[in-house]
């Protein structure tokens, strides 16, 4: 089996899964030969919306660690990252 | 082609400390409004539509080409430190005064501006040409240009001038408003493919962008059949920079019990300041916003400043 994995990271406004997306990436293991996330902006409203189209999540932020710089930004501080595989042993032998 | 530079150049890096330059000190009536600056302190850059005039685009389109090939030189190695003005220099003294470049820095509407964010005669920190050909695929991922940088609210200022038109569809440089006050690595924003809110330049020639020093940006690829070029300097305060815009308007803009909730106005600047970029939402917006209310203390002098009380609730506790 040729298995090649598509990666969405999505950045959310707040730790929780539901809450919006204000970023995002996407990386193509299949190179264009199965869909992508749709192509609106941004791809999902919500992290848990990208479950329910078959994203599996492999990776999320840790809570936070309360400290005397809570005030200090950088960067976006709640990213989930989904993949989905595929079987494309039809299509690279 | 005459040279765009001076023919006495300044080196004052070796030869004279920085200084405050009377030369490039603007009128009243081209320094900045106290809402423009807040507005340049909530998104992180200005814009100016065609600020620039025609005749002087076009002596700047035909001088690029030699500065380009001059900086990409240097920067190969080819010709080290061959005709670049020297870091340091006033930048009153870096092109000369009859080139397209000399006349677009000396513009008033420039001076005001520059004038207003860094105070007076900033010096020269460097400049660059971004150069892209028609259908060319090069493209920046995100990042920001201040590597390595201090906590200090001081910064320096980025003037991004398009001396010709950019079409919606050239692929003008991205960049994400707001971002500018966020601690972050250079390298580690390129993760950031999409980020609501982003913009992709397009505008008419002589567009000047001024930015923070800490925007997020990214050169981007050009679909279309025109040639996009970009001429970027970056400046360095040299003396206070603090109320340097038009403060005529000062007291009627700032409350000090201006508060989202409890009364409120929609006409100051607190009002500018807390409005939030459309990828600042929730709580994380608040974070973002007392950044602003620090640095507005340090550029108004106004160490009192707040916004809704975030800072004020902990410094009246007994």
């Amino acid at each position: 089996m040729t298995q090649r994995q598509q990666l969405l990271h999505l950045w959310t406004a707040e730790a929780a899964l539901d809450s919006a997306v204000v970023a995002w990436a996407f990386y193509d293991g299949t190179d264009g030969a199965r869909p992508g996330p749709p192509s609106t902006s941004p791809p999902y409203p919500t992290g848990a919306a990208a479950l329910s189209d078959g994203w599996c999540l492999i990776q999320t932020t840790p809570p936070d660690r309360p400290t005397g710089t809570n005030l200090e930004t950088g960067d976006l501080r709640y990213e989930a990252v989904f993949e989905r595989r595929y079987d494309l042993s039809e299509v690279l032998g | 082609m005459r040279s765009v530079l001076p023919s006495m150049r300044s080196n004052a890096v070796d030869s004279q400390p920085l200084h405050c330059d009377a030369r490039l000190v603007a009128d009243d009536s081209h320094l900045l409004t106290t809402l423009q600056m807040a507005q340049f302190v909530n998104d992180g850059y200005l814009r100016f539509d065609a600020l620039v005039p025609e005749h002087i685009n076009q002596a700047v389109l035909a001088e690029l080409p030699a500065v380009r090939d001059n900086k990409y030189g240097a920067f190969m190695g080819l010709e080290p430190g061959a005709s670049q003005p020297a870091s340091g220099t006033p930048i009153s003294e870096c092109y000369s005064p009859e080139s397209g470049l000399g006349q677009y820095v000396a513009l008033p509407g420039i001076q005001g501006i520059v004038t207003s964010l860094t105070g007076p005669a900033p010096t020269f920190d460097h400049d660059f040409v971004h150069h892209l050909g028609p259908q060319h695929g090069h493209r920046q991922h995100l990042h920001m240009d201040a590597v390595a940088d201090t906590a200090e609210p001081a910064f320096d200022i980025q003037l991004f001038y398009f001396p010709a038109v950019v079409e919606p569809d050239a692929g003008g440089t991205r960049f994400v408003p707001g971002s500018h006050l966020r601690r972050v690595r250079a390298e580690s924003i390129s993760r950031y493919q999409h980020i609501l809110g982003e913009e992709f330049f397009a505008g008419p020639a002589g567009t000047v962008l001024v930015f923070h020093h800490g925007l997020w940006h990214a050169g981007q690829a050009n679909p279309s059949a025109n040639e996009r070029w970009l001429h970027k300097v970056r400046l360095n305060p040299s003396c206070d920079q603090r109320r340097q815009w038009n403060t005529d308007d000062y007291d009627e803009l700032v409350d000090h019990t201006d508060h989202t909730f409890a009364t409120w106005r929609t006409d100051s600047v607190a009002s500018v300041l807390r409005k939030p970029q459309p990828w600042q939402q929730g709580h994380d917006h608040r974070y973002d916003l007392v950044k602003r209310i620090k640095l507005w203390r340090y550029l108004a002098d106004d160490p009192t400043f707040d916004v809704d009380w975030y800072l004020t609730r902990w410094e009246r506790r007994a």
